[in-house]
């Protein structure tokens, strides 16, 4: 189906009454959140028997401009407040929105174990590299050499890979799109959201304020522009530096965990 | 899709009304950097200012790439 990006997009999914957002000028997160609007609206979700989680962040404020049935949780726990939710109401869609910090770091564990379980949720991992509400510091998926808040000679720590993460953990879809790769990202988001299981959609967006402005990347569109060398869409292609592939990295199935908990209970219950 | 679908749609716009909603916009400078037509300009406090709507060839990516919905396409699309 091909994507017709109109103003209607805002109109029938924002609580218009919210805008304009907090994120900075130019941040790239606005971009990402259309996508997701409009791959919620390509998979045909029903805002009654839609919930977004998400948890603290830049991302995270995501939320509250969304106009579904939303929950604003603590740092981290999305997936542990969505699992609990899905698992109370498997009628539900759940779709979890969260930032690389709040994902890769302080709620590790709690992707780690969402993937492990395959439970049926959607990741929509908002990546930008840093931790811009509280100031630029440094974030797992900072890129070796970069200059953050906390590390202003340079980041040694070398980045986390969330997707090669989650596949290794059991997540039945995995993917990557960026910003400026909109349409594939709506694409993705849409497939994540129709998988049965749990799905992680990376969504590569960036920072200007702090990132950008710390690693001699001037302009929002320079950043935005970046984003076309920087993501890989051929398998086959070698990367180079600050490279990384996208589109769809892993799709397999493997055992719901929401639906055989439901079985395995009926069982017991001799229904 | 119209009906008349292969035949030339005589009641499409040729160029789409282009709003800026001033209320939003964030002066980031995005469209004004991905337009393929500079079909935008900034006035002096760095809001984008439609000088050549003419010029617009509807490729969307104004309207996507805003990060804060300010921008509106509008009009019929001849395809």
């Amino acid at each position: 189906m091909p994507v017709f990006p109109t103003g209607d997009i805002i109109d029938s999914h924002f609580r218009t009454s919210t805008l304009p957002h907090i994120w900075c000028p130019g941040c790239s997160h606005g971009i990402v959140t259309r996508a997701l609007a409009q791959a919620l609206d390509n998979a045909d979700a029903d805002k009654d028997r839609t919930v977004l989680v998400s948890g603290i962040g830049c991302s995270s404020r995501a939320t509250g401009y969304l106009d579904y049935y939303t929950i604003h949780t603590t740092h981290g726990r999305a997936l542990a407040v969505a699992t609990g939710l899905k698992l109370a109401r498997p009628d539900l869609r759940v779709v979890v929105i969260s930032g690389d910090g709040d994902t890769g770091a302080i709620g590790t564990s709690h992707l780690v174990h969402a993937a492990r379980r395959n439970i049926d949720l959607t990741l929509v991992c908002y990546v930008n590299n840093t931790y811009g509400m509280t100031g630029g510091q440094g974030a797992p998926t900072t890129q070796c050499g970069d200059i953050t808040s906390t590390s202003p000679f340079g980041h040694l720590e070398r980045p986390l890979d969330l997707c090669a993460l989650s596949q290794a953990a059991g997540a039945a879809f995995v993917a990557r799109a960026t910003a400026w790769h909109y349409d594939l990202l709506v694409r993705l988001i849409a497939k994540g959201i129709e998988k049965k299981g749990f799905a992680v959609v990376e969504a590569v967006s960036s920072c200007p304020v702090y990132a950008g402005r710390l690693n001699g990347q001037d302009t929002p569109a320079q950043m935005l522009f970046a984003m076309r060398e920087q993501g890989v869409s051929d398998p086959g292609a070698a990367l180079g530096a600050g490279q990384f592939r996208i589109g769809e990295l892993w799709d397999v199935e493997a055992p719901e965990y929401v639906e055989t908990y439901h079985r395995q209970a009926r069982g017991r219950a001799g229904r | 899709m119209t009906a008349s679908a292969g035949i030339v749609d005589i009641l499409a716009d040729e160029v789409p009304e282009i709003a800026i909603d001033a209320a939003l916009c964030k002066k980031c400078g995005i469209c004004t950097a991905v337009c393929p037509a500079d079909v935008f300009e900034p006035d002096p406090s760095g809001l984008p200012i439609v000088v050549h709507r003419k010029l617009c060839i509807w490729c969307d990516r104004c309207e996507i790439y805003c990060p804060d919905f300010a921008i509106r396409l509008r009009g019929r699309r001849g395809w």
